[in-house]
């Protein structure tokens, strides 16, 4: 699989963002096409994480670019690892979005 | 870019919308679904219609006309569908016009009804419940 880049979230896992992440996302996005750090630093460097409401091992990072601008949300699917053992995720997607998903649960801070 | 968000009412595009100029996009692993209006221009913030009980159902708009250019569902199999079974078949390659007519009709709906501004972020950041716990085991 084609990695992109490899970053490390707020946890210290590793998150991977692989070729076939970043076509599933421009091509139902297309406005993220020059985004492609913004997606990594909101990995790395998240206003708020929160637990996806369908999905147990996935986790939704959220950071805006302007004080009034939408927040961009970026869903990680995280997988266990056993070398060094631990968990690993995978960027599956990613929007920008006016609101915070109500049904989500705060994880971070 | 600074972008406004969005305050007052989307509007929905004038006239029919021909299902079958539609571009649906459905994509896994992600669960994901965006239906683009014939002609429609790209990108589009998604702001969800908070239905009911659910939150997986968004209408994009264009940052800088206020248009309604598609419509974004996340998670579909695993959300919206769970709702509205008949919206599985969105999911299969090449959906029949006849089932996006009804999914864009029934979307319509939804936001006709059920469509709010976002909140102010300050109170988006009210969260409601906090955890410190990892979510599923996951070591975060």
């Amino acid at each position: 699989v084609a990695v992109i880049w490899r970053a490390t979230d707020r946890a210290d896992r590793p998150v991977a963002l692989t070729e076939a992440g970043w076509v599933h996302i421009v091509e139902r996005h297309d406005d993220l096409v020059d985004r492609r750090d913004d997606v990594r630093a909101t990995v790395e460097r998240p206003e708020r994480v929160r637990q996806d409401a369908a999905y147990a091992r996935r986790e939704n990072h959220y950071r805006r670019f302007h004080p009034d601008g939408p927040w961009l949300k970026v869903v990680v699917n995280y997988r266990p690892v056993p070398d060094p053992p631990g968990w690993a995720g995978e960027v599956v997607t990613a929007y920008e979005t006016h609101q915070l998903a109500s049904k989500e649960e705060p994880l971070w801070p | 870019m600074a972008v406004t968000p969005v305050a007052s009412r989307p509007r929905w595009p004038v006239g029919e919308i021909d299902p079958d100029r539609c571009r649906v996009l459905f994509g896994l692993p992600a669960d994901e679904l965006v239906v683009r209006f014939p002609d429609a221009p790209g990108g589009g913030i998604s702001s969800p219609i908070e239905a009911r009980d659910e939150d997986s159902v968004a209408i994009l708009v264009d940052a800088s006309s206020g248009e309604v250019v598609g419509i974004h569902v996340y998670p579909l199999l695993a959300g919206a569908a769970k709702h509205r079974p008949a919206w599985r078949r969105l999911a299969e390659p090449d959906p029949p016009a006849e089932l996006v007519g009804r999914f864009v009709a029934e979307v319509r709906d939804l936001f006709e009804r059920y469509w709010r501004p976002a909140s102010p972020v300050a109170e988006q950041l009210a969260d409601r419940r906090r955890t410190d716990e990892p979510a599923a085991g996951t070591g975060g």
